[in-house]
């Protein structure tokens, strides 16, 4: 529906398509697909993403993209939900629980077959695929080949963790590792949409970013103006 | 300091946990409540429990994963599976879980079950 595809013109206006056409100044008959794919927005700049479904999570995807636009407004960032797409089939029911390590910048075989599937994904937009599980177990992995950006959340993401994986793409790593039980583990920092202790833990929503990072984000060839 | 139930959800709670680093500095006393958390409600710390007792030397395994093994959401028994890769005196663990009704768990099980028979000389 139009108000979960794009915070660049329906997160602000929580309306019908009419109005929130209208509210960005486009008149006439407008159908769904021409509003979304205008560029015209209320950001200064946007984060693209094409959701590539594997498996629903316990956390409803529209939960995790409000979430995510909760936090991203703040940054001046809108959210665009260009495409969906299930992938179904023998093939990604495997890939559905995802081997991926310890999700470091060495990827598995099934992490390289998984972000192949680029359908609709232009230059500097970021792949989301929503999987059952992964092995080892995450609530999301980062690690993506190179000017193919991409992430992954799984089933047991919280609400955040689409914005903190998002989050990683753009250039922002965790505030407060090395995580317990490590002994050099710092204080946590759970009002911070990057902590390393879990986005379950986050108290005071909606987390935030602080300048540097809004800064590393807004220079990221990844939210270009829109 | 005694480990507490808190103190390992804590461990468990990470988006993206380095799992080797969590295994290198849990104490003993911490396994114990990792079955615990296997065996509990929420899937994803018990699947989390599960990945990390393929990391955890001795016998935690051992006592971990069979747990893990019986849980009702097959995200947490998928876990348990891929960890007895790492564990060969849960082989038979391991044939059980490859006739589980879950095709994913079965998978997986398999997977493990191969592995261990490969570096395992008879």
């Amino acid at each position: 529906m139009p108000n979960l595809t794009d915070s660049c013109r329906a997160n602000r206006f929580p309306l019908s398509l009419r109005q929130m056409a209208s509210a960005v100044g486009m008149t006439g008959r407008v159908s769904a697909r021409t509003f979304l794919r205008t560029a015209r927005c209320s950001h200064g700049e946007c984060v693209t993403l094409h959701l590539k479904i594997l498996a629903l999570p316990q956390v409803p995807i529209p939960t995790m993209l409000v979430s995510m636009r909760e936090v991203y407004d703040g940054a001046g960032i809108g959210v665009r939900v260009a495409s969906r797409e299930f992938l179904t089939g023998p093939a990604f029911a495997t890939l559905a629980v995802l081997q991926v390590g310890n999700c470091t910048n060495t990827l598995t075989a099934d992490q390289i077959q998984l972000f192949t599937n680029r359908n609709n994904v232009g230059a500097n937009e970021i792949a989301i695929y929503f999987v059952l599980a992964t092995v080892q177990s995450f609530n999301g992995c980062a690690a993506h080949l190179a000017g193919q950006p991409a992430a992954v959340v799984t089933g047991i993401a919280s609400r955040w963790t689409l914005a903190h994986e998002v989050g990683h793409v753009l250039g922002l790593a965790h505030v407060d590792d090395p995580a317990p039980p490590d002994p050099n583990a710092p204080a946590a920092l759970l009002d911070r949409l990057m902590t390393g202790r879990g986005t379950h833990m986050i108290t005071n929503p909606p987390p935030d970013l602080i300048d540097t990072e809004v800064r590393t984000m807004r220079d990221s060839q990844l939210t270009p103006n829109c | 300091m005694p480990v507490t139930h808190a103190d390992v959800v804590n461990v468990l709670q990470p988006d993206e946990i380095d799992y080797p680093n969590a295994a290198r500095h849990l104490s003993a006393e911490a396994v114990p409540i990792l079955a615990e958390i296997a065996a509990g409600p929420d899937p994803g710390l018990a699947s989390k429990a599960a990945s990390l007792a393929g990391f955890l030397p001795g016998n935690a395994a051992s006592v971990i994963l069979p747990k893990a093994a019986t849980h009702p959401n097959p995200v947490v028994r998928i876990a348990a599976a891929a960890s007895i890769a790492h564990h060969a005196e849960l082989l038979e663990l391991a044939d059980h879980l490859a006739k589980d009704p879950d095709e994913g768990v079965r998978r997986w099980a398999s997977s493990s079950a191969h592995a261990l028979r490969t570096q395992t000389p008879n």
